[in-house]
């Protein structure tokens, strides 16, 4: 594990917001801190040295995530409402119940709905309408009401 | 040609094949389980999919290989060895799809992954083959003896469904025969799904000799050289060398000749190998393999060809196009597979690479997916690396190899290099004498 101090973490993540620096790699000689600053402008620490790797069309998979998380259970594409002309399933603030539809996966034409593993308050949608998705990738943080 | 391949597989063979990629300019898209992510074959393919959870079912998963395929825009798909490599319903999945399958289509595997329609086809087009029941066995016990007679003792009882050395069992009596098919009929029922089983003749001591095959999509088929793979631990291969020493150049020709004319007739693509047992200067077709093989390096090194560039080439539509220089053998090579295991007990020995060294030099060569810090796990098979040389001789061969296993060094795991020392080292080795019992004849297991 990474033995680095909270003020350095600190100090890296607020040198990336003040410079405005989408991501940051420290190397010390003999560990490696990636920050990368999200969509929605909170920054994610990546600890130990990680190669994240994206496809053109997809935006970077974040690992690791703050908060509980509902994740895909299959690899596709990812829709968060029924049909393109209908509401979201949920947005965030909405509280949701255990076992409750919150988007569709969908692989090889064939829609998987994803249901929540539990019951909470949605704080963030973490992926974009018709957007590539990983076998276990963050797609809600939850966190309770 | 093709622009970006999804491999479908992992471990060493998936790193071979995004080598071959990097030459030829093909992007590569690796898939793995959830907890494989520290891989090399995914750190070094230009994308990454997770497809699902930690294991070796999720490479089975056709459904999360194909959606992994269609996101990423994947126009073709490798599927390596072993998992769905053979898996006719994977081929046709992929080809229905749009995709360009880096192996045979679903009807040639379909033929040749069923052993008795393989061994029907190959005797129908020339292709010399082990007397056996020439079908399924049928149900009434009395018919078995009937056939196991007509064979002649000793019997092999082996399951259709069966290959990879599972699924097997010789039979020296007639009073155990009855009994040896039911227990067969019942592993191969839980194994494979399919409890047919037939007879073949029983070799005492064959050596196990294979041909590669290449051929394109015109009608061209080329045998490229082939292999001794006797020396086997419970008919897992563990040393494999090229060319087969010892078959006169007239038998070799002939057997070559056959094999051509066979594959022609069954208008196959891509690379294969033929498997045969050699006794007696008499071969056998056994089965045939319709992928590449874990030992395509020692073939690669007395030709010069990269197998896996021709593979996707001849599936991309390219003409096959060897030299005069690929289509001959120079020198000797031999392989040793390198597995997480107890040398003496075979038993698999996961855990965490805590250091490495791979030996170098002339005629050296590693092909290995671990690294020092790597996890080993016990989801997966327990080969961990190839080592495999190249001299001018046999004997300069099996030199180098040993000083190759010398130089060696690996920290937190077991591994079987004992065992192949010992074996480099054996009378029976160094003078030929080899043979697919090797291993349980001579007692060659490892001090511990």
């Amino acid at each position: 594990m990474v033995s680095v101090k909270d003020k350095d973490i600190q100090r890296i993540i607020d040198l990336l917001k003040k410079n405005q620096i989408g991501e940051l790699e420290v190397h010390d000689g003999k560990q490696v801190i990636k920050v990368r600053s999200s969509a929605s402008g909170g920054a994610q620490v990546k600890a130990p040295a990680h190669h994240t790797t994206s496809t053109p069309d997809t935006p970077s998979i974040p690992r690791t995530k703050a908060g509980r998380s509902i994740k895909a259970p299959l690899v596709g594409t990812v829709y968060l409402a029924p049909s393109p002309d209908a509401d979201a399933f949920v947005k965030v603030g909405q509280t949701i119940s255990k076992g409750q539809v919150v988007c569709l996966v969908e692989a090889m034409k064939t829609f998987n709905h994803v249901k929540s593993t539990e019951a909470g308050v949605i704080k963030e949608i973490c992926v974009e309408n018709g957007h590539a998705v990983e076998f276990d990738q963050p797609l809600f943080v939850i966190d309770d009401a | 040609m093709i622009k970006r391949l999804l491999i479908a597989n992992r471990g060493e063979i998936a790193l071979r094949i995004i080598r071959a990629c990097k030459k030829m300019a093909i992007e590569t898209v690796a898939v793995y389980a959830a907890g494989d992510d520290a891989s090399l074959h995914v750190r070094l393919a230009d994308q990454s999919v997770c497809i699902g959870p930690a294991g070796a079912s999720t490479y089975l998963d056709i459904k999360a290989l194909l959606s992994a395929a269609e996101i990423t825009q994947a126009d073709a798909v490798h599927p390596g060895y072993g998992f769905l490599a053979e898996n006719a319903e994977f081929s046709k999945a992929v080809t229905d799809l749009g995709l360009c399958f880096v192996g045979p289509s679903h009807h040639l595997i379909a033929l040749m992954g069923d052993k008795i329609n393989a061994i029907d086809t190959m005797r129908k087009y020339g292709v010399p083959t082990i007397p056996g029941s020439q079908g399924n066995l049928p149900n009434d016990p009395k018919q078995h003896k009937a056939i196991a007679t007509r064979i002649g003792y000793p019997v092999l009882i082996k399951a259709a469904a069966g290959g990879g050395g599972r699924g097997m069992l010789p039979v020296y009596h007639e009073q155990d025969l009855s009994q040896s098919v039911l227990d067969i009929k019942t592993q191969a029922k839980q194994l494979f799904a399919n409890d047919d089983v037939y007879l073949e003749k029983y070799l005492e001591a064959p050596r196990h000799i294979e041909v590669q095959i290449l051929a394109d999509q015109f009608g061209e088929v080329v045998c490229v050289g082939d292999r001794d793979c006797s020396i086997q631990r419970r008919h897992q291969k563990i040393i494999e060398e090229a060319p087969a020493f010892g078959i006169p150049e007239k038998a070799r020709e002939q057997l070559f000749a056959t094999c051509r004319r066979a594959l022609k007739k069954i208008g196959y693509i891509g690379v294969g190998t033929i498997e045969m047992l050699y006794e007696r200067g008499q071969f056998y077709f056994i089965e045939m393999n319709t992928r590449i093989q874990v030992e395509h390096p020692v073939s690669e090194m007395v030709t010069g060809i990269d197998l896996i560039q021709q593979q996707i080439r001849m599936h991309a539509g390219q003409k096959l196009d060897l030299s005069a220089d690929q289509l001959s053998s120079r020198g000797h090579a031999i392989e040793c597979r390198i597995n997480a295991e107890n040398p003496a007990t075979m038993q698999a020995s996961p855990g965490q690479i805590t250091r490495l060294h791979f030996p170098g030099g002339h005629g050296v060569r590693v092909d290995s997916h671990i690294y020092a810090g790597f996890k080993v796990t016990h989801y997966f098979d327990s080969l961990i690396a190839k080592i495999i040389v190249h001299a001018e001789s046999r004997s300069a061969a099996i030199r180098v190899m040993q000083h190759a296993l010398n130089e060696t060094y690996l920290e937190g795991v077991e591994t079987n290099i004992p065992l192949h020392k010992n074996i480099l080292a054996s009378d029976s080795f160094q003078t030929e004498k080899i043979h697919i019992h090797f291993l349980t004849k001579a007692k060659h297991s490892a001090d511990v």
